[in-house]
């Protein structure tokens, strides 16, 4: 496993870049009835992500977490305010960035190496390449032997090591990922953690995470942005050393502190609402 | 180090089965046995029925059976079914490409879709019975009206199944999509068309259907022309079992159609026909 990590990263000419996000906002306006009804998604959001950090956004459905990644992935254009990563304004999606999403999101009629070749193929690399590729990043997330199953062959969980393992052979420098694990049960959950973390250990990808497990938080990031609605209301820096696991976790003593800190942030901000 | 390998693998064992035991399971399935005793039941029933009443009431099946025999070697039956079965082939590839392309365009651009929406909710509910006589008055007793009569029988369903394809693309594909590049080209080649094409071949096949159908309604109220006009005539001539027969060649006809579009379907989707039927 550790070969084909290393063999992984060898290969791997991405690093990771920064991200700024400068006063992002996001209003959605529609008629209701005699009424026009203003949604602040996102209200002059700004952060800051170094090159290599893994960054958690945390906070209650519908305060804009997902909004934050569909602007980052270029999905969708802010009212105003700006995103940019590497220095580079976002003007639409891009090969710099890879997303992995809440429903994975596989083609139904494609194999496993076909999803994880699509963003490939849509890249114009050939085929030969692009297979040979996809397969390093299967056997990464341990589906080898899965490469021609059809998504609903699989559970869950391995489908959503599909998606990572699709969206990591883009080899971007930013990883956006939309509460990617919040479908699954505990010990898929808790499995897909570890790996992610192990990989990431070796990938040096920027990685924007959003969740609403604080524990998830905890174990996976440098550093937690707490949402409000439409806001980031709080940051709370992991100091836990790397690498990290599950275990070690448990015995900090620091990691009961980090828990009552962001659950007592993320209560406050539901008085702010 | 392990806990990857740790990774709970389902056991899926795969064992080729013989030919017989395929052809077996294909022919002596419980299914199968329901089937075709059903059809023995109303065949009897019919039988018994159409030897109390007379030829003249109910034509029992053992004469539609002799007439079959005395029929299907002449020239004159094979020129009918000729001339049919053209006319309907001809109408549902009219209807098929065009039904299609006008469902995509539908589903792609808006106001393609707001112009012919009232149009196509019309034709879908009017009784196309109702046209053919129009269609006698513009275009005569030739070929064309017959073949209008079948494109108009077939496209509304195909139109309508192709725009719902389209439109039902899954909007969380089209964000996968568009997120790793994909141009609006490849959205629509490598995203929206895969997803609608289980729709595009459920309206072709039941387009299929109604193409034979439309000829039929066509030939009946032409009279004297293909099949159509043969059960005319024969009905005409109190020949129950010849009517009888007819109907049973136009719905052979009709389930070798769909049999057909079915097949392409299957060849099409060869890769993941099957993981999208154990999924409805
Ligand atoms: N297309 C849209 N039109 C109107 N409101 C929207 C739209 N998309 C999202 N919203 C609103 O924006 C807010 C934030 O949504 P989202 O970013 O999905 O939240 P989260 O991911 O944190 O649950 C929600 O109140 C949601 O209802
Ligand atoms: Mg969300």
């Amino acid at each position: 496993m550790t070969n084909l990590l290393e063999t992984a990263s060898a290969t791997d000419s991405t690093q990771g870049s920064g991200v700024v996000a400068r006063g992002l906002s996001m209003h959605y306006e529609r008629i209701v009835g005699r009424d026009r009804v203003r949604t602040r998604a996102l209200d002059d959001v700004s952060f800051d992500v170094r090159p290599q950090e893994f960054v958690s956004i945390i906070g209650p459905s519908g305060c804009g977490k997902s909004t934050v990644v569909r602007i980052a992935a270029g999905l969708q254009r802010p009212t105003s305010g700006e995103l940019l990563v590497g220095d580079q304004p976002v003007r639409g999606p891009g090969d710099d960035r890879a997303t992995v999403f809440q429903s994975p999101g596989l083609f139904p009629w494609r194999t496993v190496i076909n999803n994880v070749c699509m963003p490939l193929e849509l890249a114009g690399i050939d085929k030969k390449t692009r297979q040979a590729r996809a397969m390093e990043y299967i056997e990464l997330v341990g589906l080898a032997g899965f490469r021609d199953h059809y998504p609903r062959e699989l559970s869950g969980g391995m489908q959503q090591r599909v998606g990572l393992a699709r969206a990591l052979a883009v080899r971007p420098r930013v990883l956006l990922m939309d509460e990617p694990f919040g479908n699954l049960d505990a010990i898929s959950r808790e499995r897909m953690q570890d790996e992610l973390l192990r990989i990431w250990e070796h990938m040096k990808t920027t990685v924007i995470f959003i969740t609403h497990a604080i524990d998830e938080a905890i174990l996976l990031s440098d550093r937690v942005l707490v949402m409000g609605p439409g806001r980031i209301v709080h940051e709370v820096t992991i100091d836990l050393p790397r690498p990290r696991s599950r275990h070690d976790l448990l015995s900090d003593t620091r990691t009961l502190g980090l828990m009552r800190e962001l659950e007592a942030r993320l209560a406050g901000k539901e008085n702010v609402s | 180090m392990s806990s990857m390998e740790a990774l709970a693998q389902t056991i899926v064992e795969r064992e080729r089965l013989s030919r017989s035991t395929v052809l077996r399971r294909s022919i002596l399935s419980r299914d199968r046995l329901i089937q075709v005793s059903f059809i023995a039941l109303i065949l009897v029933g019919w039988q018994l029925l159409g030897n109390h009443e007379g030829d003249f009431f109910l034509a029992p099946p053992t004469s539609v059976f002799r007439t079959a025999v005395d029929e299907i070697p002449t020239s004159h039956f094979w020129s009918l079914l000729g001339e049919t079965s053209k006319g309907i082939a001809l109408g549902f590839v009219i209807a098929a490409v065009l039904g299609v392309i006008i469902g995509i365009l539908m589903g792609t651009y808006r106001s393609v879709a707001t112009a012919l929406n009232p149009i196509i909710s019309a034709g879908y509910v009017i009784p196309e019975a109702a046209i053919v006589p129009l269609l006698i008055v513009w275009f005569g007793l030739g070929n064309s009206p017959r073949v209008i009569a079948v494109v108009l029988f077939a496209i509304f369903e195909i139109i309508v199944t192709a725009y719902t394809g389209v439109r039902n693309a899954d909007a969380m594909l089209n964000d996968v999509g568009r997120s790793f590049g994909a141009s609006p080209r490849q959205l629509f080649v490598k995203v929206t068309m895969p997803g609608a094409l289980p729709f595009i071949f459920a309206g072709l096949r039941i387009g299929a259907a109604r193409a034979v159908k439309g000829m039929v309604v066509a030939e009946l109220l032409f009279a004297a022309t293909g099949i159509g006009g043969a059960i005319q005539l024969s009905a005409n001539a109190f020949r129950t079992d010849r009517v009888m027969f007819y109907v049973v060649v136009v719905t052979v006809i009709g389930v070798s159609f769909s049999s057909a579009v079915q097949l392409i379907e299957r060849l099409w989707m060869r890769s993941w026909h099957e993981s999208y039927r154990q999924q409805t």
